[in-house]
């Protein structure tokens, strides 16, 4: 899997985040290994962009909740966590701490594993680019 | 149509994943599946395997079937292990309705691969080894190719 990252300014700061790839078992560390480096160097609001990725197994929800946690400030979750990460991701919601991040993109069956999950409910699901940038305004 | 198609590691790792994902989507298809059927049972097969590797074999490589027949209106996969039994139908189902903070904790690559598919079966002798069947209905009858 490849990982692009880039920044815009407008309407607020975003750092963009472009998987390419299956996103799995094998990789999902490096997307939380990004997440971590982008909440460390003071990034606010993430746009994770799922087009490019044809598939995302439950490694891959999980990493998308660390990196929900990272830039909550929290410790992220390791994925044995299993069902108690997406207690955690309520936590969050409760806090409104969720709308650091949002995805870009998905294709059928990414959306299908995020709705199965109950991902879909805590992280907002754009299709078009500009929109997510102007949401997170 | 009856067709089935088997891809054998006598020692798979983490890193199998996408062979065996690209393995199912292309059989799937070949039996029929159309796109959301096939993105299911790779899903599925995907977690399966996933546990296999990660917990069943603590990290290290082993044995792996994974066999796919068409049954009528049916794709059907076999999953062999030579791992500890486990068995993933007994595993609490997490009700998504309810508040998140009420879940009771568990696996949701589990819950996604149970919920990918219409029926999941275990099988086990003795202490070791395990044959996990996946079945997903086809979406509609289709002709699928035989081979």
């Amino acid at each position: 899997m490849n990982i692009a990252t880039e920044h815009v300014a407008a309407p607020v700061a975003v750092a963009i985040v472009r998987l390419e790839g299956d996103l799995d078992a094998t990789n999902y560390e490096q997307l939380i290994a990004t997440g971590r480096e982008l909440a460390a160097g003071g990034a606010r609001h993430i746009l994770v962009d799922l087009r490019q990725v044809p598939y995302m197994g439950s490694s891959g929800l999980v990493a998308l909740h660390s990196v929900v946690l990272a830039f909550a400030g929290e410790e992220a979750l390791d994925v044995e966590g299993g069902w108690g990460a997406h207690h955690a991701i309520a936590h969050s919601a409760d806090q409104g701490l969720q709308n650091g991040l949002r995805l870009l993109g998905p294709v059928p069956a990414v959306r299908r594993a995020l709705e199965r999950t109950g991902m879909s409910r805590f992280i907002e699901i754009h299709e078009d680019e500009a929109q997510a940038l102007a949401a997170f305004a | 149509v009856t067709a089935s198609r088997t891809l054998r590691f006598a020692s798979a790792g983490i890193d199998d994943l996408r062979v065996i994902r690209e393995f199912v989507r292309r059989t799937a298809r070949d039996l029929g599946s159309d796109d959301e059927c096939s993105d299911a049972l790779v899903q599925a097969v995907d977690e399966s395997a996933t546990n296999v590797l990660r917990h069943g074999y603590g990290g290290r490589e082993g044995p792996l079937d994974v066999a796919i027949e068409r049954r009528a209106e049916w794709v059907v996969i076999a999953l062999r292990d030579e791992a500890p039994v486990f068995d993933p139908t007994t595993w609490p189902e997490p009700d998504i309705a309810l508040p998140l903070v009420q879940r009771v904790p568990g696996g949701h690559g589990i819950h996604l691969m149970r919920a990918s598919v219409d029926r999941v079966e275990h099988s086990a002798d003795g202490k070791r080894g395990n044959t996990l069947t996946l079945s997903r209905r086809l979406s509609e009858p289709q002709e699928g190719n035989a081979g």
